[in-house]
C-alpha cells in the first residue's frame, strides 16, 4: 500500500515537472491586432548567448504566453509573476539555431476558446556574442547613508549571480567604482572607503591594497579608467558634495567643489599629471583612454560658483594625446563636445574598444547624470566628430552609466526609466556605424524580481570571463590596514 | 508536588509577563515599525543563503506581532518560555527528587530575557536558542541509542544552516546530556568534529561575515556594535544546566526542609534579579524615544503631551516631539514655551546616522510640508534597519511618492506593503491613489501636502529652515504649522528683527490673521517702548495683563539674586521669561 501510494506519488511528481518544463501553448485562433508587447520588444536584437529574455506584462498567471518559432524550433513560456519566461536549455538552443537570423514571437492570451494570438512580430538574434559576465554594485537608491552593499557578477548566458565582495564582511564599510582593464576579469580595482579605507588593485590574481592619496591630490583617487596596456589608471581626484532639492524632479545634486585629472603608474605606483588637467580654475574629471593608449578623454568645466550656479557648470568632452612611454601628456588640448556652445554637460566618456565611437551622457548640467531624469546617452563618430542622439534607447528617465563589450557590438547602460528611482542594467546592440538598436532589460529566472529588487544596479560594467579571484584572500586585503603608499610626481 | 512546580511555574511566567509589558511594550514596538515581514518566497528563499538565515527569516514574521496589545508580549515572550519549559520538563523527568532543580529553568529564562532587552540583540537568536534546545529536547525522548546518537549528530549540520551559530550550545550540551563513555567517539568525538566542519563550510562558503559571529551570539547582534558579554549568559547557562542535568539527577537532598529551601531559593533568584536588576539591562531613554515615536506613528499626540508633562526637558528629541505634538493639535502657538524649548533646535534636531531621529527628523518634516525632506529622512532611517525595510519608513515613502506623482515607485512599496500580514489593508486603500490625481487632490491630508509644495526649489537647510517654510507658505498660505514654526523659529533664536520682519509679511494676510499668544507675547518683547504699536497687532487684555503682572514682579524682585527662580515660578511659560533668562 505504501509502496504503490509512493509510486503514485512519484509519478504525478515526474508529470508535473514534465508539463511545467514544457509549458506547451497551442494556438486555436488569431487577434487582429498587434501586441502590446511591440512597442518594448518587436525588433530587440540579441546576443546569441544570451539567458532567456524576459517578456515582461501585467497579466494573471497563466493567462498570457509566449511563442517563439525559428523553423522546426518552438518554444513557448506561460506568464507567471508578470513575465513570460522561456526555459533556459530551449531559449539556447533556439537561440544557438537562430543565430544571424529573426524568430517569430506570438504574444498569446487565454480566451474562452483557447489561446489566440496577436499578430506575430520578430526578435533578431545576432552573430555576435556579449560578453558572458556583468559586475555591477548593488545599493538603494539612497542619499547619503548606507547598509548593506556589494560588488557582484552576473553570468550573462544564465541566471547566475555571485559576489565579488560584499561588505558583510568588512565592517559595512562603502565599496566601489570597480573597474576593469579592457574587459577583462583578472586585472581589475575597485575601492574601499569609511573603514579600512583604501584601494584593492587585483592583478592576475595578486591583490594589493593602496592609499591612493598623496599631498599634492585634493583626495584619494576616484574615477579610473584603465590603459589599455594595464600599465596605468586614469583617475579623477574630487572633492565631492551633496545637495537635496526641495522640490525639483531631480532628487539628489551631487557636484564637485574641486577635481582634477591624474594617470596613475601601476608598475612604478605613482602619480603624474600634467598642468591642462590640473587647472585649479577647471573641474577636470570621468578620464578615459582610447583603445590604443595614446589618447585620454575627459571632461572639463570652468570654475562655478557652487551651489548657486551650479546650473552653469557645463562639463565639455576635451581629449589630450598621451605618450604611454615616456608617460607625457601633449600640449594641446582638443574640445570635441563644446557645453557651454550647446547648453549641456557631458559625463562617463567611453571609447569603444574599436576605437570608431565614443559614447557619452548628456545632462542639462553638472556631473552626477545618474540623478538627472533628462541625462541621455548620446554618440560620437570619432572618424568626423559628428554627434548624435541615441534616441531608439533613450527614454523620459534617466540613462546614463554604460560599458562596451570587448567587441565594440553591445554596450550595457543603466536607467531609470522603469519607476524613475532604481536603476536597472539594459543591454543594446550597436552597429558598425554607431546606430543602435532597441534594448532589453538584463533578464532574470523570474517574473517580478525587479519589482522587488530594493537595489539599483551601479557601475554595469561588462567583462570577459568571471572575476575569480581567492575570496578568502580578497577579504583579508580589504580589512587589513597595511597599504602601499602612492607617490606623486606633480 | 507536581502542584506546586506547575504553581510556581505559571507564576514565574507571569512575572516574566508582567515585566515585558510594563517596560518593554514600546521597545517591542519599535521593533515592529523597523521591520517587514513579506509573504513572499523571494524574499524567504534568499536568507537560505545565510548562516541562520532561516531563523533571522522567522524572527522578522514573529516580529509582525510585537505591536499588538498583549499577543505582541506573549510572542516576544514565546521563545523565553520554550527554552524554559523544555528545560523545566528535562529537569523534572532526569531529577530523581521529581523535580528539585526545576528553578534552573528559571534562570536561563531570566538570562535570556536579559539578553532580549537589549534592542540590538535580535530576537531571533533567543529564537534560534529555544528551537535548538528544542531538537535536543525531542532526541533526549529516544530510548535507541545509536539512532538517538545518529540524528544527534545529522542534526548538526541542518541547524548550523538554519538556525545559526547556536549550533555550539546544541552540541555542547547535547554531548553532555548525551555522551557514554562506551561510544565515546559516536557521542562525543564525532559531533564536535561535525559541528566543527559544520561551522568552518559554512564560513567558508560565505555564510557569514565573520568566524566570530559563527561561533557566538554576535550573529544575532546588529552588525558594528560593540556586544557585551552577558549575551554569553544564556547560552552558558543552557549548556550548563543541561549537561549537569544526568549529574543533577543522581543529587537528591534528604531533609526535606533543606530541600525546599533550596527549591525556593532557587526561584527567588532569579525572581529578584529580574525585577531588581532587570533596568540594568534596558536602555531607558531609548524606550522613551520609542515610546514617542509609537504615539507619533499611530497619531497619538495627546499621549505624546501627556508623557512628557512629567518628564524633565533636558533633550531636544523630547522638545522636537512636544512641539510636533501641539502644532498637530493645533496648540503651538498657545503652549510654545511651556515646555522648556531651547533654541532653533527644539524645532527640528539635526539629523544624525540614528534611525529614530532620522524618522522624527522625516515626521517634522512632513507635518510642516517639507515633502522632499521628509521622503529623503524616511528612506535614510530605512537604510539603518536590519533588513534595510521597515513599515513606517515604508508608508512615509508611499505617501511623499504619491504627493510627488512618483507612482511607479509608490506602486513598488505598496506591492510589498500588499504582502504583509496585517498592512495590507493600508496598501489597498493607498493603492487607490495611484496615477489618480483628482483622489490625490481630493485627499485631506495627500491633497493639503501637494498642494503645498512649494513653487521655489532650494537645495534642503542649506540657506536654513527659515527660507524653506516662506517657501511652503507661498504655496500654501494656510499651513498654520507651517507658520507656527516659521515665527516660533525666531523667537526660539530671540531673532527679534527677524521676527518682525515675518510680523510684517504675514500679518493680516491669509497665513497670519490673528496672533496666537506666544506672538503677542513676542510683538510686545519686540515693542516693549512701543506701545502704541500693539494696537496694530490686536493684542487680547490677557495677554497684556499678563505682561504687566511679569513686568511689576520683575522690577519687585530686580536686585534679588534668586530672581530667575521667582520669575520661573509664576512666568516661565512664557516668551519674555525664555528671552530674558534661557
Amino acid at each position: 500500500m505504501m509502496k504503490s501510494l509512493l509510486y503514485s506519488l512519484c509519478l504525478g511528481v515526474t508529470m508535473w515537472c514534465l508539463v511545467s518544463c514544457n509549458q506547451e501553448l497551442n494556438i486555436v485562433g488569431r487577434l487582429e491586432k498587434a501586441s502590446p508587447l511591440v512597442e518594448e520588444y518587436a525588433d530587440v536584437q540579441l546576443p546569441p548567448n544570451i539567458a532567456s529574455l524576459n517578456f515582461l506584462v501585467k497579466a494573471t498567471d497563466g493567462q498570457e504566453g509566449i511563442v517563439l518559432t525559428f523553423g522546426d524550433i518552438r518554444l513557448s513560456a506561460i506568464c507567471k509573476d508578470g513575465a513570460m519566461i522561456p526555459e533556459l536549455d530551449g531559449w539556447k538552443a533556439l537561440l544557438a539555431n537562430a543565430k544571424g537570423n529573426k524568430i517569430q514571437v506570438e504574444h498569446c492570451v487565454l480566451t474562452s476558446e483557447g489561446w489566440k494570438a496577436y499578430q506575430p512580430f520578430e526578435i533578431e538574434v545576432m552573430q555576435e556574442e556579449i560578453d558572458s559576465y556583468l559586475a555591477y554594485r548593488l545599493i538603494p537608491p539612497g542619499y547619503e547613508m548606507w547598509n548593506e552593499m556589494g560588488i557582484y557578477q552576473r553570468n550573462l548566458e544564465n541566471f547566475e549571480e555571485t559576489t565579488i565582495l560584499n561588505n558583510t564582511n568588512s565592517d559595512r564599510n562603502c565599496m566601489n567604482c570597480h573597474s576593469f582593464c579592457m574587459q577583462n576579469p583578472e586585472q581589475m580595482q575597485l575601492h574601499l572607503r569609511a573603514k579600512h579605507a583604501g584601494t584593492l588593485l587585483i592583478n592576475g590574481g595578486t591583490i594589493t591594497k593602496l592609499d591612493t592619496k598623496t599631498e599634492q591630490t585634493i583626495s584619494a583617487l576616484v574615477y579610473p579608467y584603465w590603459h589599455p596596456s594595464g600599465k596605468y589608471i586614469a583617475y579623477s581626484v574630487n572633492d565631492t558634495k551633496q545637495l537635496f532639492h526641495t522640490h525639483h524632479q531631480n532628487r539628489i545634486e551631487v557636484m564637485d567643489l574641486a577635481s582634477d585629472v591624474v594617470v596613475y603608474d601601476v608598475e612604478k605606483n605613482e602619480v603624474v599629471t600634467a598642468p591642462q588637467l590640473f587647472n585649479k580654475e577647471v573641474f577636470e574629471t570621468f578620464p578615459s583612454f582610447s583603445p590604443d593608449g595614446k589618447t585620454l578623454y575627459y571632461c572639463a568645466s570652468h570654475q562655478q560658483k557652487i551651489p548657486d550656479d551650479l546650473e552653469k557648470l557645463k562639463y565639455h568632452l576635451c581629449a589630450i594625446s598621451f605618450d604611454p612611454e615616456t608617460r607625457t601628456f601633449g600640449d594641446k588640448v582638443d574640445t570635441l563636445y563644446h557645453a557651454e556652445r550647446m547648453d549641456k554637460s557631458v559625463s562617463f566618456p567611453r571609447v569603444s574598444p574599436d576605437g570608431k565611437h565614443l559614447m557619452f551622457t548628456l545632462a542639462d548640467y553638472a556631473t552626477f547624470p545618474i540623478w538627472h531624469q533628462e541625462a541621455d546617452l548620446w554618440m560620437m563618430d570619432l572618424q568626423d566628430g559628428s554627434t548624435f542622439a541615441l534616441d531608439a534607447l533613450n527614454s523620459q528617465s534617466v540613462e546614463s552609466y554604460h560599458s562596451w563589450s570587448s567587441n565594440s557590438r553591445w554596450v550595457v547602460f543603466s536607467s531609470r526609466r522603469m519607476d524613475g528611482l532604481y536603476t536597472r542594467p539594459y543591454i543594446v546592440y550597436v552597429s558598425a556605424d554607431g546606430t543602435v538598436g532597441k534594448p532589453f532589460l538584463l533578464p532574470q529566472s523570474k517574473g517580478g524580481f525587479y519589482e522587488k529588487c530594493m537595489n539599483s544596479y551601479n557601475i554595469p560594467e561588462l567583462i570577459k570571463g568571471k572575476v575569480d579571484v581567492n575570496r578568502h584572500e580578497l577579504i583579508q586585503q580589504a580589512l587589513s590596514e597595511e597599504k602601499k603608499q602612492v607617490t606623486s610626481r606633480i | 508536588m507536581k502542584i506546586i512546580h506547575v504553581c510556581i511555574s505559571v507564576l514565574f511566567l507571569l512575572l516574566l509577563f508582567w515585566q515585558v509589558q510594563t517596560y518593554l511594550p514600546y521597545q517591542l514596538c519599535q521593533l515592529e515599525h523597523t521591520n517587514l515581514f513579506v509573504g513572499d518566497w523571494d524574499f524567504f528563499l534568499p536568507s537560505l543563503n545565510k548562516l541562520g538565515g532561516a531563523v533571522q527569516w522567522l524572527g522578522t514574521w514573529g516580529i509582525q506581532f510585537f505591536d499588538k496589545p498583549i499577543w505582541g508580549v506573549l510572542m516576544f515572550l514565546l521563545p523565553v518560555y520554550g527554552l524554559f519549559a523544555i528545560t523545566a520538563c528535562l529537569l523534572r523527568r532526569k531529577g530523581k527528587s521529581s523535580g528539585l532543580w526545576m528553578f534552573l529553568a528559571g534562570w536561563v529564562a531570566v538570562a535570556q530575557l536579559f539578553s532580549l532587552y537589549d534592542f540590538n540583540f535580535y530576537w531571533s537568536g533567543a529564537v534560534a536558542l529555544c528551537l535548538a534546545m528544542s531538537a535536543l529536547w525531542v532526541l533526549s525522548f529516544f530510548k535507541a541509542n545509536l539512532l538517538r546518537n545518529l540524528l544527534f549528530i545529522l542534526c548538526i549540520p541542518l541547524i548550523t544552516w538554519l538556525l545559526g551559530s547556536v549550533v555550539l550550545v546544541y552540541v555542547l550540551a547535547g554531548i553532555c546530556l548525551l555522551a557514554t563513555k562506551k561510544d565515546a567517539w559516536l557521542t562525543l568525538l564525532a559531533p564536535l568534529a561535525v559541528c566543527v566542519g559544520s561551522i568552518a563550510g559554512a564560513y567558508w562558503l560565505g555564510g557569514c561575515s565573520s568566524l566570530m559571529a559563527a561561533v557566538s551570539p554576535l550573529l544575532y547582534f546588529a552588525p558594528l556594535l560593540d556586544i557585551s558579554y552577558y549575551h554569553l549568559l544564556p547560552w552558558v547557562l543552557v549548556v550548563l544546566v543541561w549537561g549537569s542535568a544526568r549529574l543533577l539527577s543522581k543529587v537528591d537532598i534528604k531533609k526535606k526542609v533543606l530541600a525546599l529551601t533550596v527549591y525556593f531559593l532557587g526561584w527567588i533568584v532569579p525572581s529578584v534579579a529580574l525585577v531588581q536588576y532587570g533596568s540594568t539591562f534596558r536602555n531607558q531613554s531609548n524606550i522613551d524615544l520609542w515610546r514617542l515615536n509609537h504615539y507619533a506613528y499611530t497619531d497619538n499626540w495627546d499621549a505624546i503631551l501627556q508623557f512628557l508633562q512629567s518628564k524633565p526637558m533636558n533633550n531636544y528629541l523630547f522638545m522636537n516631539y512636544v512641539n510636533m505634538a501641539l502644532a498637530q493639535k493645533g496648540e503651538l502657538g498657545n503652549w510654545a514655551f511651556n515646555y522648556s524649548p531651547k533654541g532653533m533646535n527644539a524645532l527640528l534636531v539635526n539629523a544624525n546616522s540614528t534611525g529614530s531621529i532620522r524618522m522624527l527628523a522625516s515626521d517634522i518634516h512632513y507635518m510642516v510640508g517639507c515633502v522632499a525632506e521628509a521622503q529623503q529622512h524616511a528612506f535614510e532611517a530605512q537604510v539603518t534597519f536590519p533588513t534595510s525595510l521597515g513599515i513606517q519608513t515604508l508608508k512615509r515613502l508611499v505617501k511623499t511618492n504619491l504627493i510627488f506623482g512618483h507612482y511607479e515607485v509608490a506602486e513598488k512599496y505598496l506591492n510589498l506593503i500588499a504582502k504583509t500580514t496585517f498592512h495590507k489593508e493600508w496598501a489597498e486603500k493607498y493603492r487607490t491613489y495611484l496615477y489618480n490625481d483628482s483622489a490625490i487632490e481630493a485627499d485631506a491630508e495627500l491633497g493639503m501636502k501637494r498642494k503645498g509644495l512649494s513653487k521655489q526649489n532650494r537645495f534642503a537647510m542649506f540657506y536654513g529652515w527659515q527660507q524653506e517654510l516662506e517657501d511652503i507658505l507661498e504655496a500654501c498660505p494656510q499651513n498654520e504649522k507651517a507658520m507656527n514654526y516659521l515665527g516660533l523659529s525666531y523667537l526660539l533664536n530671540k531673532d527679534m528683527e527677524g521676527f518682525g520682519r515675518f510680523l510684517d509679511k504675514y500679518y493680516g494676510t491669509e497665513t497670519l490673521q490673528k496672533l496666537p499668544p506666544v506672538f503677542q507675547q513676542g510683538v510686545i518683547a519686540l515693542f516693549q517702548q512701543e506701545k502704541d504699536k500693539w494696537e496694530n497687532y490686536n493684542l487680547s487684555p490677557q495677554v497684556v495683563n499678563l505682561y504687566n503682572q511679569y513686568r511689576d514682579l520683575f522690577f519687585k524682585n530686580q536686585k534679588n539674586p534668586n530672581l530667575k527662580n521667582v520669575m520661573v515660578r509664576s512666568y516661565g511659560y512664557t516668551f519674555w521669561y525664555y528671552l530674558m533668562f534661557v
